[in-house]
C-alpha cells in the first residue's frame, strides 16, 4: 500500500531544506566581502538584500520543520535534495535580478541554476562590465555546486544527522570516500580546496605573465580555477577562454578542468598512495577511449573542412573544445558562431557525442558518466563471449573501480537505466528546440549540452530564446546534476500524495 | 618517539603521498594531451597525403 505523506513528511522535508539554506545564506559573505573590498556599495545593497531573503527562508522553514532524530526516508531526503536546489536557485538570483545585468527574473534563475549544476550556459548581458562582486557571486556558486549543495552542508551543519547519507545520494553522489560520510564531504572538500590554492596560483602566475595586471589577475586566476574545477565553464569576459588569447592559459585550464571531471574516490585513492589506480580505474579507461576516438572524428570533420592552416593550431583548437565537451566544462576557444557556421555538422556531432558521455561519477562533472560507459560496455563485452563460448562454460566478468568488482546484473541494469534517461532527455530537447524553430543539430547540440551540464553554446541559448526553452533547460540542468535519483524521489512523492492513503 | 613526533611524522608521509598523487593526476594529462596530439597530426597527415 502505498502511504499518503503526513505533516511530519513535510515538516522534516522543510526543516532540512532551511538548514541547507541556512548554509547557502553562508556564501554571501563572500560577494559581499569582495563589494566592500572593491568599493562596490550598490552590488553590496544587492548582496545583502539577497542574504536576508535566503537566511529569512531558511529560518521559516526550520521553525515550521520538525527537528527529529526519527530515520530519515528515502523518500523524504530525495526531495529535500531535490527541494533545495530549487529554493536555492530561486532565493540566489535576487543579487542578479538586482544587479541590472539580466532582463527578467527567469533569466537569472536560468543563470543561477546554470551555475549551481556547473553547465555554464548564460543569459547575462554585458558580462565584461559587470561588478567584480557578481562574478565572484556567480564563480562561488559554480564552485559550490560542483561539490554539491549537501556535500558543503553536511560538513559544517549537520552533524550526525541519520538522513546525511540518502541526502548526499539524492545529490548524485553515491559513492563513499571514507565509511562516515560526513568525513567523506570532508575529504571531498579539503581535496577542492587544495587544488583551489594551488589552481588559483598558477592561473594567477600564467594571467601576469600574459601582462594582465594586479588584482585583476588573482581574481580571474581564482574565477578560471572555480570554473575549471568544477567543470563550470563561466567566465568572466564574455568571449570565454578566446578572451586571452593564450596558449599557456588554455593549458593551465585544460589541465584543472581535467582533473576536476576525475572522481573524488579516485583523487582520495591516488592522494592515498594507490598510484596504480590511476592506469587501471575503468572510468580512466573509459574516458581515455572515448576522448580519443571522439577527437579522431573532430579531426577528421575538421581537417577535411581545411579550416586550420596546420596541424598544431587544430589541435590546439580541436582538442582543448573536445575535452572542455567530454568533461562537460563548457570553455570554449572558438566563437560561438564558428561552431555553427564554420565547424559543420559532423564536427558538431562529434562534440555533442563527447558532452553526452561526459566526465566520472561522484566528480564535479556532468553526462553519462565514464563508469557507466564503462559498465554498459563491459556488459556487451561479457554478452559477445557468452555467445562465443560453449553454453555450458560459466565465467565472470570484471571490471576495476578501487578493487576489483564482479559485473552483476544490477549494475547493467541502474546504468542501462540512467543512460537511457539522459539520452531521452539529450532528444527530447533537440526535438522542442526544433518545435522552436531551430536547426535538429544545433537543438541536439544545446540540449546535450544543458543536459550533459556542459555549458557549449552554438548559438540558441541567448536572452531572446523562447521561455519555453529556458525552462526545460532549466529543468534538464537540473535533473542531469541530480542524475534522476531525486526526481525519481519527487516523482515517488508526488505520487503518493495523490494515489496515497 | 612522542605523540607529537608521532603526529607529525604521520602528516609528513600524507603531504608527501598527496604532493605524489598530485604529479600522476598531471602525468595522466599530459600522456592524454600527447596522445592525442599523435592522433590529430597521424589524421592531419593522412588527410593531407591523400588530397594530395
Amino acid at each position: 500500500m502505498i502511504s499518503r505523506p503526513t505533516l511530519r513528511d513535510y515538516r522534516v522535508i522543510g526543516f532540512f531544506t532551511g538548514k541547507i539554506l541556512a548554509g547557502v545564506s553562508l556564501l554571501y559573505t563572500v560577494p559581499l566581502a569582495t563589494a566592500a573590498a572593491f568599493g562596490e556599495w550598490s552590488a553590496f545593497v544587492d548582496f545583502a538584500v539577497g542574504m536576508s531573503a535566503t537566511l529569512a527562508s531558511s529560518a521559516l522553514l526550520m521553525l515550521l520543520g520538525d527537528d527529529t532524530r526519527a530515520p530519515m526516508r528515502w523518500v523524504q531526503s530525495m526531495v529535500i535534495a531535490a527541494f533545495s536546489w530549487f529554493a536555492a536557485m530561486l532565493l540566489c538570483a535576487i543579487p542578479h535580478y538586482l544587479s541590472g545585468n539580466f532582463l527578467s527574473y527567469l533569466d537569472c534563475v536560468f543563470d543561477v541554476m546554470s551555475g549551481f549544476t556547473t553547465t555554464g550556459l548564460t543569459l547575462i548581458q554585458d558580462l565584461d562590465h559587470a561588478s567584480h562582486s557578481l562574478n565572484m557571486w556567480r564563480h562561488l556558486l559554480t564552485y559550490v555546486g560542483g561539490q554539491g549543495m549537501i556535500v558543503m552542508v553536511l560538513v559544517f551543519l549537520v552533524r550526525g544527522t541519520a538522513g546525511a547519507y540518502m541526502m548526499y545520494v539524492g545529490e548524485g553522489k553515491d559513492e563513499r570516500l571514507l565509511p562516515n560520510i560526513v568525513h567523506t564531504s570532508r575529504a571531498i572538500w579539503l581535496i577542492s580546496i587544495v587544488y583551489l590554492l594551488i589552481g588559483t596560483a598558477v592561473l594567477s602566475l600564467l594571467l601576469a605573465r600574459e601582462g594582465i595586471g594586479f588584482p585583476r589577475c588573482l581574481l580571474h586566476g581564482l574565477w578560471l580555477f572555480q570554473s575549471a574545477w568544477s567543470t563550470g565553464g563561466f567566465s568572466p569576459q564574455s568571449q570565454n577562454i578566446l578572451y586571452y588569447h593564450s596558449y599557456a592559459v588554455e593549458l593551465g585550464t585544460l589541465l584543472f578542468f581535467v582533473i576536476g571531471s576525475f572522481n573524488f574516490i579516485l583523487h582520495y585513492a591516488v592522494w592515498s598512495g594507490n598510484v596504480k589506480e590511476m592506469w587501471k580505474n575503468i572510468e580512466i579507461r573509459s574516458f581515455t577511449l572515448t576522448a580519443a576516438l571522439t577527437t579522431a572524428l573532430l579531426v577528421f570533420a575538421l581537417a577535411r573542412l581545411s579550416l586550420y592552416s596546420d596541424a598544431f593550431v587544430l589541435f590546439r583548437r580541436a582538442v582543448y573544445n573536445l575535452l572542455s565537451a567530454h568533461t562537460t566544462t563548457g570553455f570554449a576557444s572558438a566563437y560561438v558562431q564558428q561552431f555553427k557556421a564554420d565547424w559543420g555538422d559532423l564536427a558538431l556531432l562529434a562534440m555533442t557525442t563527447a558532452m553526452a558521455f561526459g566526465g566520472s561519477a561522484c566528480s564535479t562533472a556532468g553526462g553519462i558518466k565514464g563508469l557507466r560507459v564503462g559498465i554498459i560496455a563491459k556488459a556487451i563485452y561479457h554478452e559477445i563471449k557468452r555467445i562465443v563460448l560453449s553454453e555450458d562454460a560459466v565465467f565472470v566478468t570484471k571490471f576495476h573501480h578501487i578493487r576489483d568488482i564482479v559485473l552483476g546484473d544490477q549494475q547493467v541494469k541502474m546504468a542501462g537505466l540512467i543512460a537511457l534517461c539522459y539520452i531521452v532527455l539529450y532528444f527530447t530537447g533537440g526535438i522542442l528546440g526544433v518545435v522552436c524553430g531551430y536547426p535538429f543539430t544545433d537543438a541536439l547540440f544545446e540540449s546535450t549540452s544543458a543536459g550533459s551540464n556542459s555549458g557549449l553554446s552554438c548559438g540558441i541559448t541567448a536572452a531572446s530564446m523562447p521561455a519555453i526553452l529556458k525552462l526545460y533547460y532549466i529543468l534538464v540542468m537540473w535533473a542531469g546534476r541530480l542524475e534522476f535519483i531525486s526526481l525519481f524521489g519527487l516523482i515517488a512523492f508526488g505520487f503518493s500524495i495523490f494515489r496515497g492513503k | 618517539m612522542t605523540a607529537m613526533a608521532r603526529s607529525r611524522s604521520t602528516g609528513r608521509a600524507h603531504l608527501k603521498s598527496a604532493a605524489r598523487g598530485i604529479i600522476v593526476e598531471c602525468l595522466y594529462v599530459t600522456v592524454l594531451c600527447a596522445a592525442l596530439f599523435l592522433i590529430t597530426t597521424a589524421i592531419w597527415y593522412l588527410y593531407s597525403r591523400c588530397r594530395a
